[in-house]
């Protein structure tokens, strides 16, 4: 990629050493062997995605979304059905997991974009929640499903061309999802789709009045953000090889609304680095104690408190907007 | 007459007991610059949202070019050719001048699910901005993100904005709000520009404005219209004078007055 393409601006700044530092260390962790380093960074990158996407109604969009996780799940019990339905072919189970994730972000869309504020946020956990207890129903024979949730009862197979079984190829075919997710958000939210979409966030009302059907618009980013989330989802179930409706719970949507406000909404990269810093926090200070959001609340009221764009507010170049 | 860009048949509009609009009949002409006048409160800004389709009337039909878009969503009549601009400024803060109006113009170009062409080098929309942007004397500031940009600027901006999207008419709700006597006289000359091009429905306080662009004026009173008439013939009407007792009556008189009042100037 031609310098300066992933940020808009030209010279290489704060952002772009973030982004190589992250980069060569997600290329070199598989190099080093650590089974339990490998599987953070995965995460990281997997949940990187959803974080994007949330961050694409968010920060982009202005809709505070308390519900991803829903999405999250979509994608992973559609792995999980389908592989125990027989079909372990990742070229027909990937897709339909985007697919029935695009599907279940239109039909919920089309009801919670009719709120907005503190009804979006409300109608939106609310919908999650039904969500969540509708995952409880999913049963799969006697032994599997319910509140216990599905394991992966066989690997994904790409018709032999990837073995998701060996971590370091599963994170370097993940790593390459997202740096594709990276780029195709980064030109939809400049692309004049995008700017309908940011004017939405600043004012509604006149892009109505400019003649902008504004919730077609926002139904159809609601409907991407779902899909690169349910796609992310089902990265989810072949890292964890397990998928419950704890994947749907509304804790889950809180935390991917931290990682994005903590790295900085309304940027790309802010998410993956909130999602970093999420992510290393809970495996660091969990070890050390059971209270570690006690210690992480805290300190995230202070991230937002004093970086008003989060991480992302503190490396990106001083009088920029974007 | 030929037949009426706009017409307003017996529109009435009530906020639980208070009536902000009754039974109002008004009609713009194809090249005519309609005023509405009426102290505060009077109901003028309601009467053009409910043209614009941000307020449902109680009653009354409202007809563009014959049709009828009563029932309409304010992004429909805007395609058909409606445009407005708000007494108090109403544009996306964190966009640039250019790409406000740019953003303006697209909405009329084709719809907007188009995913990848970055929507700054969008070259047609662009040189539409910048024409229209010069034309209005915003040219040199077409880069200042509008959040830096003056009061006056912004109500220049208003107006570039409803102009890129075509329109058939203009609803200018006033358009000099809060502007000083300079900016005013240019906010005039412009506007003077747009007469003939555009029919024009305006509401105005500053009876420079009016009776300088006017070639009809309508008052609106507690929600009624209670006259219409042209500019020579206004100053007559019974009335209008009863409407406008004590200060406003000399301005109905006098050339040269000073802006409206505040109260709608924050933006
Ligand atoms: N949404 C609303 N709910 C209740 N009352 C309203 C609403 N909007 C306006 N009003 C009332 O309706 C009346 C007419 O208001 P409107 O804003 O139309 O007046 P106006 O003629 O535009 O006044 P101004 O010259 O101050 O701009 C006022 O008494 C106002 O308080
Ligand atoms: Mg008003």
């Amino acid at each position: 990629m031609p310098k300066g393409l992933l940020f808009g601006s030209r010279s290489f700044d704060l952002r772009h050493l973030t982004m190589l530092v992250l980069l060569a260390v997600m290329l070199i962790l598989p190099l080093f062997g650590d089974a339990y380093l490998l599987r953070v960074a995965t995460r990281v990158i997997v949940l990187s995605m959803v974080a994007i996407s949330l961050d694409i109604l968010l920060g982009y969009g202005g809709l505070i979304s308390f519900g991803h996780a829903m999405f999250l799940g979509s994608g992973g019990y559609v792995l999980g059905v389908l592989t125990y339905l027989g079909i372990g072919n990742g070229f027909v189970v990937y897709p339909a997991a985007i697919a029935l994730s695009v599907v279940l972000a239109c039909i919920v869309g089309m009801i919670v974009l009719r709120t907005v504020g503190v009804y979006f946020i409300m109608i939106t956990l609310a919908f999650a929640q039904m969500l969540y207890y509708l995952a409880n129903g999913i049963r799969i024979g006697e032994n599997y499903g319910g509140d216990e949730g599905l394991p992966l009862p066989s690997r994904t197979d790409f018709l032999g061309a990837l073995n998701f079984n060996d971590p370091a190829v599963f994170h370097y075919f993940t790593l390459a999802i997202l740096v594709a997710i990276l780029y195709v958000s980064y030109k939809l939210v400049n692309s004049r789709f995008g700017r309908v979409i940011k004017a939405c966030r600043d004012n509604e009302r006149r892009a109505k009045s400019l003649g902008y059907n504004t919730f077609g618009y926002r139904l159809v980013a609601f409907m991407i953000s779902g899909g690169i989330a349910g796609l992310a989802g089902a990265l989810h179930m072949n890292l964890q090889k397990f998928v419950s409706p704890d994947e749907l719970h509304w804790i889950i949507s809180g935390d991917l609304l931290i990682m994005v406000i903590v790295g900085g909404a309304n940027s790309l990269i802010g998410p993956i680095i909130g999602t970093g810093v999420f992510v290393l926090l809970e495996e660091g200070i969990s070890n050390l104690t059971e209270h570690w959001m006690a210690i992480f609340g805290p300190m995230l009221i202070l991230i937002v408190l004093f970086g008003r764009r989060g991480i992302y507010g503190l490396i990106k170049p001083k009088g920029e907007d974007g | 007459m030929t037949e009426a860009v706009l017409k307003v048949e017996g529109l009435t509009k009530r906020f639980g007991a208070l009536i902000a609009n009754e039974d109002v009949d008004l009609d713009v002409q194809p090249g005519e610059v309609h005023a509405v006048i009426g102290p505060n409160g009077a109901g003028k800004t309601t009467f053009v949202s409910q043209l614009a389709g941000e307020l449902r009337p109680d009653h009354g039909r409202i007809l563009l070019g014959g049709r009828d878009v009563t029932a309409l969503p304010v992004h429909k009549r805007a395609r058909l050719g409606l445009a407005r601009s708000y007494q108090i400024t109403s544009v996306i803060p964190s966009f640039s001048a250019l790409e406000n109006v740019a953003f303006a113009a697209q909405a009329i170009d084709g719809n907007s699910f188009k995913f990848w062409k970055p929507a700054r080098s969008v070259d047609h929309l662009n040189e539409k901005a910048a024409a229209i942007l010069a034309e209005i004397g915003l040219g040199h500031r077409q880069d200042i993100l509008v959040k830096n940009m003056s009061h006056g600027e912004h109500r220049q901006l208003e107006i570039a904005m409803a102009l890129a999207t075509d329109p058939k008419v203009l609803l200018l709700d006033e358009p000099t709000a809060g502007m000083g006597p300079a900016a005013t006289e240019g906010m005039i000359a412009f506007l003077d520009t747009l007469k003939g091009r555009y029919a024009i429905l305006m509401i105005e306080h500053d009876m420079d404005v009016v009776f300088s662009l006017a070639d009809r004026i309508s008052a609106l009173v507690n929600g009624r219209r209670v006259a219409t008439e042209r500019p020579d013939q206004i100053r007559q009407n019974a009335e209008v004078r009863r409407a406008y007792l004590g200060d406003k009556a000399d301005k109905l008189n006098v050339s040269r007055s000073k802006a409206s009042p505040g109260g709608d100037t924050s933006c």
